[in-house]
Order: C-alpha cells, then structure tokens, then sequence
C-alpha cells in the first residue's frame, strides 16, 4: 500500500504546503468578488469548493516536483565492532 | 504533509478556516448593501363583530385589505427568505403597544418578492386582550425579516403608515 502514501520530501511538503494556501485564499477572494457582482452566494462557494478541488488536485498526488529533492543520507559506517560504536 | 492522509488533513482543516472567514466577511458586508422596498398596505375595510364564548363576549374585527410590496430589492447574495407580515399596532388603555398579525407569509425568491394583493383579508384572529376595541385609532404597516445565510436577521417596516378606526360593533351581543 505504499503507493498510496504518496510520500513527498521536505522541500516538496513546503512547495506544496504554499501551493495550496495560494489557490485556496485566492479561490474565496474570487468567489467573493465574483459572488458579489452577481449577488449570487452559491457562485462563491461554487467557486470556493473548485479552489479546494484545485489544490486537492496539485497537492494530494506526489507529482514528480514535489520529489526534486530526496534526502540524501550519509553513507552507512562501517561497523568494525560492534561494542564500541555506541555514541 | 509527508504522506496524502497528512496532505488531505492540511487541506481540508485550512479550508475550513476559510470558510468561516470567507462566510464572517459575508456577514459582516451584507447589512451595508442597499435596500428601497415600496410597500403599501391600504384598508379598504373594517367590520367588528362581538361575539359571546360562553359568558365573555368580546369583539372581533375583520379586516379586507390591499395589499401592493415590492421586496425585489431585499434579495441580495445572502438572502434565504423574507418573511412578511402585516401587522396591525395600536395603543389601548391596558397597553402602550399591541400588534397584531393579521396576515402573513414567506417568500422564498426574487421572483415572488412583487406582491400584488386586493381583497386579502385577516388571515389570523383579530381581537384584542379586552374585550373590545374602544373604536381606537391602528396603523396597519408591512413587517419584513430578512432570513440570511449568513449573519444577523435584518427586520423593517413600511413607512407610510395610516391611521384607520375600529368602527362600533356591527351586532350588540345577545
């Protein structure tokens, strides 16, 4: 099930974590400009629920950008004897 | 945000945020939007009857109005209904102020909100604490509440309002 996890790196969890305040915010700006001018508030949560679906769709899934930056480990020690490497 | 159950939380909790700040700005805009509702309630007649419940006669009157509102301009964004009704308000010796619904309704779009009405008459019983009228003066007046989505309900009036009597008593009790 691993694949389901859809695991991202550190540089991605923040790109991603931008991304969705972006799209979410200006998703109820505009659909509260919009809902005004037309004086229809089922407009603005229209548009407000396509900036959750927006951000659900560029955030949920671990699209290849969110994945530019694994974290490189350091190479394992070479453990010699096992008594003394205890740190 | 590591993994799509962490991603999934962060988005739905945010925008929950936002909705409520999105909806609390809806609220607080609303009351400033502007509204000019012509409302005219004239009435054409009045008869007052008594009547004996069993000892206690009292008086009733009955009322035929006509009835013309144009509520159009109380739709906005963050409207659900409007709830009409005419009420009937007069100062008696008892008590400084009465009112009486005589007539109501809700009315649930922009469409309805024109209402042009001849012959309506008291849809609800109009008597008073006392047993009778005393033939005072009542102002006859369209009452509105603004029923929103979101925010505080919003109440008005007509403001052209006349002054009818109650006529005597058309039949003396037995």
């Amino acid at each position: 099930m691993s694949w389901l996890q859809m695991n991202i790196d550190f540089e991605g969890q923040k790109l991603a974590e931008v991304i969705y305040y972006v799209v979410i915010i200006s998703g109820a700006i505009l659909g509260f400009a919009v809902g005004f001018i037309y004086q229809d508030l089922l407009l603005t949560m229209e548009i407000f629920a396509g900036g959750i679906g927006l951000s659900a769709l560029l955030v949920f899934p671990s699209w290849p950008l969110y994945n530019k930056h694994p974290v490189r480990w350091l190479p394992a020690k070479q453990v010699t004897e096992a008594s003394d490497d205890e740190g | 945000m590591y993994s799509l159950a962490q991603r999934a939380n962060s988005v739905f909790a945010f925008s929950l945020t936002v909705i409520f700040v999105l909806l609390g700005a809806v609220a607080i805009i609303t009351p400033f939007l502007p509204f000019n509702p012509t409302t005219e309630v004239h009435v054409r007649d009045i008869a007052v009857w008594t009547y004996d419940y069993g000892g206690s006669i009292s008086e009733i009157a009955f009322v035929t109005m006509d009835l013309e509102a144009d509520l159009t301009s109380l739709f906005n964004w963050n409207t659900k209904q409007l709830y009409v009704s005419i009420v009937a308000e007069y100062e008696s010796d008892t008590y400084n102020v009465n009112q009486i619904i005589l007539w109501d309704d809700i009315i649930r779009s922009k469409r309805d909100a024109r209402i042009v009405l001849h012959q309506l008459k008291n849809k609800y019983i109009f008597n008073d604490i006392n047993p009778s009228f005393r033939e005072i003066n009542a102002t006859y007046a369209l009452h509105w509440d603004a029923m929103p989505y979101a925010g505080l309900l919003q109440s008005g009036r007509s403001k052209s309002i006349k002054r009818v009597k109650f006529p005597k008593p058309e039949n003396m009790a037995s």
